[in-house]
């Protein structure tokens, strides 16, 4: 074993930590939009939309993310849509994390009693007062820890972003490996790393899960 | 205050209501009466378009329900107490009296919270205001829930088994506070199963069975000399109890 050289390498791993922690709050924050929205639509039995918000969430949850990669990274160029690396692998993320966000969502919506809405539309709530204030608060308590632990899979999904040749965590241990041979080193760091950035989460989904809704 | 015309609805091929009529006075308090199933909570729950009509009118202080037009007018005057509570669970007391006032009658933080408490302790509740639902007791909770029903100045209030869900010995407190209600002077409809509320505070009673309403009349009329035979089969079952 050669500690020494992770150590003389310190620099770009960490650079390539920051990239995948970069990345992973653009997909954390534009996935959970996203997905509430798509969660609102499906809610809300829109029509059309609803339809349309169904058969985008059987897509991109029936197809594997390194294809999702792909298809954005070759196939909006060949469209005629010019991508960076970080937007090929922002929009993959977004679009399959948005799937799987909406449907936690939904779920912790469809959890909270229909009579928690019928009160409030008895006070002469809007339908969107009674969402924003009555209905939402109660899913977050619900959605949160399933939501955190979707995060964590999330987190570590973006390392799928190297394929394209995306320069995150996984990319620079490569081409560390690449100079010195010391896979083994080099990628036990990088897990380590891994897991300081997706432990605290864990740690929090147990603190929350603990906690019993007060009802 | 209410008229109802004709009114009809089914529940899948289930006719629930078939055709009534009923008509509220301003002040008044009709208690509705009848077996589970005879679609005196679907009734009541119509009038604030709760539950949505196939036929039939409903016109609510001048309002057409039916026409589903004004909804959130026609609900912001009209209270209604539900069977299971449904506080809002993570606000306080205090917050779920509020909510309402602030967001649709658009009333300032402090005037809002001024009304609230003294609605809480109105209903016996003012040092439960900062309690969260899960800290309180059903009767408790029911109160709270009235309090969060008036704090919207409503003309009318409907009570859909408000004591049902209740431990019996908590059940006294909240009729209490709708006897107050009604000595003061509050519209109501009730749907109830406490026949000794509806003898004492109803100024009319309204026995329904199977959709329809089979005989109404002044309390004492409808329990001591009751016409119908369905009345009287059914008033025979829940006094023998």
């Amino acid at each position: 074993m050669n500690w020494h050289v992770v150590w003389e390498s310190r620099s770009v791993l960490l650079g390539g930590a920051l990239v995948t922690l970069e990345l992973s709050a653009l997909a954390i924050g534009l996935g959970t939009t996203l997905g509430l929205l798509v969660a609102l639509i499906r809610t809300a039995r829109v029509p059309v939309l609803s339809q349309i918000a169904r058969v985008y969430i059987e897509i991109f949850r029936g197809s594997p993310l390194l294809m999702q990669l792909f298809f954005v990274f070759f196939g909006l160029p060949y469209l005629g849509f010019d991508v960076s690396k970080l937007a090929a692998a922002v929009w993959a993320l977004t679009l399959y994390s948005g799937a799987y966000i909406a449907e936690i969502i939904r779920a912790g919506i469809e959890a909270v009693p229909k009579g928690q809405k019928e009160a409030a539309y008895s006070l002469g709530l809007s339908p969107y007062e009674a969402m924003r204030y009555v209905v939402l608060p109660q899913t977050l308590t619900v959605a949160l820890p399933p939501l955190i632990g979707f995060y964590i899979g999330l987190i570590k999904d973006t390392s799928l972003a190297t394929i394209i040749g995306y320069r995150e965590l996984i990319r620079e241990s490569q081409s560390i490996i690449d100079r010195t041979a010391r896979p083994l080193e080099v990628f036990t760091a990088v897990a380590l790393i891994y897991f300081v950035i997706c432990y605290p989460l864990s740690l929090l989904v147990t603190r929350l899960e603990r906690r019993v809704p007060a009802r | 205050m209410i008229e109802m015309k004709q009114v009809q609805k089914h529940f899948g091929s289930l006719h629930v209501l078939k055709g009534v009529d009923l008509h509220v006075r301003p002040g008044e308090v009709v208690v509705i009466i009848g077996p589970s199933g005879s679609g005196k909570s679907t009734l009541l729950r119509t009038i604030n378009y709760l539950e949505p009509i196939e036929k039939g009118e409903i016109w609510v202080d001048g309002t057409p329900v039916h026409q589903h037009k004004d909804l959130r007018q026609v609900r912001s005057k009209v209270g209604m107490v539900f069977q299971q509570f449904n506080l809002f669970p993570h606000l306080n007391a205090l917050q779920n009296v509020v909510l309402a006032p602030t967001l649709v009658l658009k009333k300032s933080r402090e005037e809002a919270d001024e009304k609230g408490r003294a609605l809480l302790t109105k209903v016996g509740l003012e040092q439960k205001a900062e309690a969260y639902p899960g800290q309180l007791s059903g009767g408790q909770q029911q109160r709270v829930a009235i309090a969060r029903a008036l704090a919207m100045d409503p003309k009318i209030m409907l009570f859909d088994e408000a004591t049902s869900a209740l431990d019996p010995e908590l059940v006294g407190e909240v009729l209490a506070v709708m006897r107050q209600l009604a000595s003061d002077g509050m519209t109501m409809v009730v749907v109830t199963h406490e026949m000794g509320f509806a003898r004492e505070a109803a100024d009319r009673v309204v026995f329904m069975d199977e959709g329809v309403i089979m005989e109404e009349g002044a309390p004492d009329d409808i329990f001591s000399n009751p016409q119908n035979p369905r009345t009287k089969q059914f008033l025979r079952r829940v006094l023998e109890k």
